[in-house]
């Protein structure tokens, strides 16, 4: 408590003479230190779960192999590949996100969020290390989804990746984490207003089924033209505002009073 | 971007005019690097600049400056390298976009102003914020950049004080209007990416906003007043004519009313709850730990207004034992406990002053590697007592904390109370157990429909209540023998002294067990125990099983006054 004080007061004086910045840096490491401890908590939660773990590692290899070897047999363009490159990043991350929504959920089913509040954790740390791990795991399912595809195509048909590729990779890499972001802030949104396991489970069904149908409008853009520039402006313009914005969304959601106000 | 503007010159011109000075120095230099490197965000920055010249207030904004000139290169650089097409701009002439432009932005910077100044809810506000996000910005980055204008400021004037909320309601209008004008020269190249640009600007700017805000001036930020800090004191708890409204099973429709609540307690003092299921005392102890906030009237603890945000540190100084236990059923309890000392800033559970010791004495020393999920009910509550102990908490709030607790364990739990409270440490505890309250609390508080209907010692608490006890009699006897007794207990029901005599147990043909329950327990008892010695049974236990309110509460209408 005194610490703290005199930290406040420090921070007062430290105002009143004008270095606004001075004692931040304190606090950032502060906040930088708590998101980790959440984030290993969550991760090591998430480690345990063995049989989601499993149909996710399954989802990220059998999709990628059966779509890589798929597509091989029917002899796609090398242009056409963006799309499912896409397809392919996005459905991991439509699949791995959706838990950022469960995250919370469970959270207020088990009632553990109001032990967590009353600790000095600010409401920033708890909403980043919950959600930072999904958007991590989610981004590197994704990646590793993607380059399986790519694997598996490029030995089957023995075709060399191709130039224009390589850009749809790097599309497909800033897209995935941007909707990465987006799906864990849609994930808190609707996670926060939701209170048993049941409506849990129906709401991340018709999330993926809005993802899927956002999927697939962003397949027909670049069934359009896949690789034209009109698509990648709008889609890399967009899409990261779309994943700050609802991330930013969730995160003021992530409030003490809003969310105990829905516990009891 | 007007919002760190004008909060972060609220807070200089308020309390460092020498600080305004050094940024006005540093956003002249800016302007003038700007305006040499690129037309556009020259333009763009010298509007601006007008602007603070109009106003001294805004001039200080150099941070925002600095994004929407940045906004101006970034245009430039898009446009010179072909990715800003110009045939992407409205099919309108200049004049009809820039009053457009003007208009939209002065009734967006009004919004602001009203806004803020009836202190919209945080999320309503950024739910139409986010409304052109989610239509893929429908309307090209115009509307979005004034509807996060809109969210921009609720976030940033909830910080302000009156002054500078009034001021509010001049400055948007003026600076929507040059906004506008701005606009007009910065979509002239066409709406390009551009528009997103500025998008981008502008969340970057909540961002900057947010480390701004946070900053606590005594002068400006009412919110963050040093008051808010946990100081020494003597009164733990000060609560005068508290109402709380809480919501029903989460609902937003059914919302229900607690108070007037007056309490107050001192360093070392201990008060329990008592009253029966549903009178409020669970709420009681939500709100003093600071889970519900009061809607009216005045909660401080440990000095810190309860109503608006209370600090970290605050939280450092309450230890709270819920009806809930809230454990991770997956971790181990090692795991767990280590967990919560990181949280409350310990490295490892051996830093915590004599935890091991507490761990010892709960038992719990032996279980670490054991998974919450295996543990009983009764071990898990000690977890949970464990838990709210780490930061050595000045104020304990424990609610029904010895349910499922063995003797041994509740008996070390009322030492160990005892202790916390020669200590200095407050104890506010609900509880059903009348001994319980005996044994642990100083005073004890009779709540009933949310209010707490009187606060008396222990001793005086028990001649107020004329409830009904229920009691537990042992004997050595053979069933015949019972079935004596038992008629006897029965004889004083007729008489109605006694209520509801029973023969619960029958163990093994020698122990015998009798419930009967009676409202007079000081004239009743005495009489029962010659009763049975006279039938030459052996009465070697007599004890209280329950202490019922429903009398006493009836009492008290719903608005805490005694019916006569």
């Amino acid at each position: 408590m005194i610490a703290g004080s005199e930290f406040r007061e420090a921070t007062f004086e430290r105002t009143r003479n004008g270095s606004l910045t001075d004692g931040l840096f304190d606090e950032m490491a502060r906040i930088v230190r708590d998101i980790l401890i959440v984030v290993k908590r969550e991760l090591s939660d998430f480690s345990k779960e063995r049989a989601v773990l499993a149909a996710d590692a399954f989802s990220a290899v059998a999709l990628p192999l059966y779509l890589g070897r798929l597509a091989a047999s029917v002899h796609l363009a090398p242009a056409r590949v963006s799309i499912w490159v896409l397809m392919i990043a996005l459905a991991q991350v439509f699949i791995v996100s959706t838990s950022a929504l469960q995250a919370l959920a469970l959270e207020r089913e088990h009632r553990t969020l109001a032990p967590l509040l009353m600790t000095p954790l600010s409401e920033r740390a708890i909403f980043l290390g919950k959600t930072l791990p999904t958007v991590a795991i989610a981004v590197f399912q994704g990646v590793f989804s993607v380059t399986l595809f790519l694997c598996a195509t490029h030995f089957s048909a023995h075709w060399p990746v191709a130039l224009a590729d390589w850009g749809s990779i790097a599309l497909a890499i800033a897209l995935t984490v941007s909707t990465a972001f987006q799906c864990a802030g849609w994930g808190v949104v609707v996670g926060s207003l939701i209170r048993s396991s049941r409506a849990t489970g129906l709401a991340v069904t018709l999330l993926s089924l809005a993802f899927s149908a956002f999927a697939a409008n962003l397949g027909l853009w670049a069934l359009a033209d896949p690789l034209g520039r009109e698509f990648r402006l709008e889609v890399i313009l967009t899409q990261p505002a779309l994943g700050l914005g609802m991330f930013l969304l969730a995160a003021s959601m992530y409030r003490r009073t809003t969310l105990l106000a829905r516990i009891w | 971007m007007l919002d760190a503007r004008i909060v972060l010159a609220a807070q200089l011109s308020v309390s460092n005019k020498k600080s305004a000075r050094h940024i006005d120095v540093f956003e002249a230099v800016l302007l003038g690097v700007l305006c040499s490197l690129t037309q556009t965000g020259g333009t763009i920055a010298l509007v601006q600049g007008g602007l603070g010249a109009l106003d001294r207030l805004s001039s200080v904004g150099a941070g925002a400056i600095g994004l929407t000139a940045l906004s101006g290169i970034l245009a430039e650089i898009f446009r010179l390298i072909g990715l800003g097409s110009s045939s992407r701009g409205l099919r309108t002439s200049p004049v009809a976009r820039s009053v457009a432009f003007g208009l939209g932005f002065g009734a967006a910077q009004f919004l602001n102003a009203s806004f803020a100044l009836v202190s919209v809810p945080r999320p309503i506000a950024l739910t139409l914020l986010s409304v052109p996000l989610t239509v893929r910005i429908s309307f090209k980055g115009v509307m979005t950049s004034a509807l996060l204008e809109v969210g921009l400021s609720v976030l940033a004037t909830r910080a302000l004080n009156a002054r500078a909320k009034r001021l509010l309601v001049l400055i948007p209008l003026c600076h929507g209007a040059l906004n506008g004008i701005a606009l007009r020269v910065f979509f002239e190249a066409g709406f390009g990416p551009a528009s997103y640009v500025i998008l981008v600007a502008a969340l970057a700017s909540i961002i900057a906003a947010l480390p701004v805000a946070r900053v606590e001036s005594p002068t400006v930020n009412a919110e963050f007043s040093p008051s808010r800090i946990p100081k020494p004191s003597n009164e733990a708890v000060m609560a005068r004519e508290v109402m709380c409204s809480y919501s029903v099973g989460g609902s937003w429709s059914q919302r229900t009313w607690l108070g007037p609540l007056n309490l107050q307690i001192g360093l070392g003092e201990s008060v329990a709850l008592v009253g029966p299921n549903g009178a409020g005392k669970t709420t009681i102890l939500r709100l003093l730990a600071g889970l519900l906030p009061p809607s009216r009237g005045e909660l401080r603890v440990f000095g810190t207004d309860m109503a608006g945000r209370h600090s970290d540190e605050l939280r450092k100084l309450i230890g709270y034992v819920p009806d809930e236990d809230g454990l991770y059923p997956k971790m181990q309890v090692g795991k767990y406990l280590e967990f919560f000392t990181h949280l409350y800033g310990y490295n490892s559970l051996q830093e915590v002053d004599e935890f091991d010791k507490l761990l010892d004495s709960l038992g719990l020393k032996k279980l670490l590697e054991a998974r919450i999920d295996s543990l009983s009910k009764g071990t898990r509550q000690k977890l949970v007592l464990a838990r709210a102990l780490i930061p050595r908490p000045k104020l304990l709030l424990l609610d029904e904390p010895t349910t499922a607790l063995d003797l041994p364990s509740m008996l070390e739990f009322f030492q160990y109370i005892a202790r916390l409270k020669r200590a200095g440490c407050a104890v506010v505890l609900s509880t059903h157990d009348f001994e319980e309250a005996r044994q642990l609390a100083d005073r004890i508080a009779l709540v009933h429909a949310g209010r707490i209907v009187w606060e008396l010692p222990p001793a005086e608490a028990e001649q107020a209540i004329s409830g009904r006890w229920t009691f537990r009699l042992r004997l050595v006897a053979n069933a015949t023998q019972a079935a004596q007794a038992l008629e006897v207990l029965q004889k004083l029901a007729r008489q109605g002294i006694l209520e509801d005599p029973v023969l619960s147990v029958s163990n093994d043909g020698q122990m015998q067990e009798l419930l009967f329950a009676t409202r007079q327990p000081i004239t009743t008892n005495p009489r029962i125990l010659q009763a049975m010695i006279d039938l030459g049974l052996e009465p070697y236990l007599l004890a209280p099983v329950l202490r019922q309110w429903s009398n006493e509460v009836e009492r008290f209408d719903d608005s805490g006054k005694r019916v006569p």
